[in-house]
């Protein structure tokens, strides 16, 4: 079934068209990472899936139904959203911060109490925060932000998963571990789409490669597909070599001289 | 204590003998007079402009994550007095409400469009309602000093506010605006709780940012409007009470705003006892007070270092 799709979706300001007749499908059970270089319309394409942001022209559709047509509290239902800068002074312990995540579920007739704490305590767990559950978010450094905001993304238990850069400050082993556990959610047939900057962590870990380039996309397919030295050194204006990884199943993206 | 000297059996039999029962001494006239018509409804109304000033202070920190916003500090209050003043020249005490409610509504949500301007910074939004107050107050003298004295209070009343001459007319149209008001905001503690994320975070989580925050924002207005056009602007009670509360409360709105309406109340009504007290038998207006106290305040948080940031 298909998690989020967009049709010829196009966002302008002024003279700038930063989203530029897009068309993506993501299905459930589907990990897709979006790269490109600074400035190609990565995060508005995401505040556009969202529902954060209204296209100029085009339109988006969640589980099937028009995204314009759906009440707001039903949408906290459907989708769950990591902005790439989020507020850092928030007052409440971390506990709270990813409880907030099930406040939609307060429309759910079926939800309970337990289900409730059962769901920030796997959320905690998997991106390894529980340790700092009764710190206060405002004194966390920024990987650790970083990782509790990935936390309540994961309580609000949502079909659709749009991540702004949900690796931004954390360290090797972190990283990887949220890369994995962003394909586990795929796995359990969520529709996970996410913005990444890390060429290699996406060609090892997601399904499908979107390229975007002056809002558009630029190229689409499956790691091997997109991650090709021509499409990328043109991309990034920057040469590009791409080799095997010597043990990971993918390729290996370098920075040439 | 206060003017008249009443002794603290007198009062109690002198509540006795209102609510019907006569046990004890027979309360002399004048005590009961004083105590029943001057004195309680003055006390109870200070509970309500103190619970309702300290519950909009902790409501307006949260939905502008501003520690320093404040009522009247944002220009709601003068904007009341302003509304307050052109009410009172047809309708008396209860035409003050009316207009003062009106009045702040409107102005409240004139500060959510200037809050609502991303480049704002903090300190600037503030800076903004302070200059719109500063405006409006000037309007405010205008009108007094143009109208009929015999009708419209006096200038010191609606910048520094006082509780004398409450009557239980005012209290209860008072009660009634502001209990309505009081609990559509605890019932929103929830809604204000997930703003602390940041209003996109808010969205996501299915809050209807825009309808949350007008809604708000007019039950801030109403309550502001209905204290202030009874009592006048009593300054700081919104800044001062929230921020003490919130040490043993933490930042979620159900326990804080409860906390604060105890808070405020209790403080206006302590700094209402001295107001009477401290020069008797002259009443000094509740505002110097609460201003004294709530001026040094004010200084200190905003040479604190936020939030987050090592002191």
């Amino acid at each position: 079934m298909t998690g989020v799709a967009a049709r010829a979706l196009t966002y302008a300001v002024g003279n700038a068209t930063l989203v530029d007749g897009v068309d993506l499908v993501v299905s459930d059970g589907e990990f897709v990472a979006i790269v490109g270089p600074n400035g190609a319309g990565k995060s508005t394409l995401i505040g556009l899936l969202a529902g954060d942001l209204r296209p100029s022209a085009g339109g988006v559709e969640l589980l099937g139904e028009d995204l314009a047509g759906v009440p707001v509290g039903e949408l906290a239902l459907r989708r769950a959203v990591l902005k790439e800068q989020g507020v850092a002074d928030i007052p409440f312990d971390v506990r709270a911060v990813v409880a907030m995540g099930r406040y939609p579920h307060r429309l759910d007739p079926d939800n309970t109490q337990l289900a409730d704490i059962t769901a920030v305590d796997e959320a905690l767990d998997r991106t390894s925060t529980s340790h700092l559950a009764g710190r206060v978010f405002a004194t966390l450094s920024g990987g650790e932000r970083t990782r509790v905001s990935l936390a309540r993304v994961f309580a609000q238990d949502a079909p659709v998963l749009l991540l702004d850069e949900p690796t931004t400050a954390l360290d090797v082993a972190h990283q990887e571990r949220v890369m994995s556990q962003m394909r586990f959610e795929a796995r359990r047939e969520r529709a996970v789409v996410a913005v990444l900057h890390d060429l290699n962590a996406a060609a090892y870990y997601a399904d499908r490669v979107i390229l975007m380039a002056e809002g558009a996309i630029r190229a689409e397919g499956p790691p091997r597909g997109v991650f090709v030295e021509k499409i990328l050194s043109e991309v990034y204006r920057q040469r590009m070599r791409i080799i095997d990884h010597p043990f990971r199943d993918c390729p290996l993206i370098l920075v040439a001289d | 204590m206060g003017s008249v000297v009443i002794s603290p059996s007198e009062v109690w039999f002198a509540f006795l003998h209102r609510i019907g029962l006569d046990i004890g001494a027979e309360p002399s006239f004048r005590a009961e007079a004083v105590l029943w018509d001057i004195r309680f409804p003055r006390i109870l109304l200070g509970l309500l402009v103190g619970a309702a000033l300290a519950v909009t202070g902790a409501v307006l920190q949260g939905l502008y994550r501003n520690q320093l916003a404040d009522p009247h500090l944002l220009g709601i209050g003068p904007g009341a007095a302003l509304g307050g003043a052109l009410g009172s020249i047809s309708g008396g005490v209860q035409g003050a409400i009316a207009g003062a409610t009106a009045a702040a509504i409107a102005t409240a949500l004139i500060t959510r469009r200037l809050g609502a301007t991303r480049s704002l910074d903090p300190s600037r939004f503030i800076l903004t309602g302070v200059a719109l107050g500063a405006a409006l107050t000037a309007w405010v003298g205008f009108i007094v000093f143009a109208s009929d004295s015999t009708k419209v209070p006096p200038i010191q009343f609606w910048l520094l506010g006082s509780l004398t001459g409450s009557t239980w007319r005012a209290l209860v149209t008072v009660a009634v605006i502001v209990g309505v008001g009081l609990s559509g905001l605890f019932f929103a503690s929830r809604i204000l709780d997930l703003f602390a994320l940041g209003e996109s975070e808010a969205r996501h989580l299915g809050v209807d940012v825009d309808l949350a925050t007008a809604t708000i924002v007019m039950a801030v207005g109403a309550i502001v409007g209905a204290t202030v056009g009874a009592v006048g602007v009593v300054v700081f009670v919104g800044l001062l009470v929230p921020h003490i509360v919130r040490r043993f409360t933490g930042p979620a709105h159900r326990p804080l705003l409860v906390s604060s309406a105890l808070g405020g109340g209790l403080f206006v009504v302590l700094a209402d006892l001295l107001a009477r007290t401290l020069a008797d038998p002259v009443d000094i207006p509740v505002g110097l007070l609460t201003a004294a106290v709530g001026g040094p305040f004010f200084l200190w948080l905003i040479r604190k270092p936020p939030r987050g940031e090592p002191t």
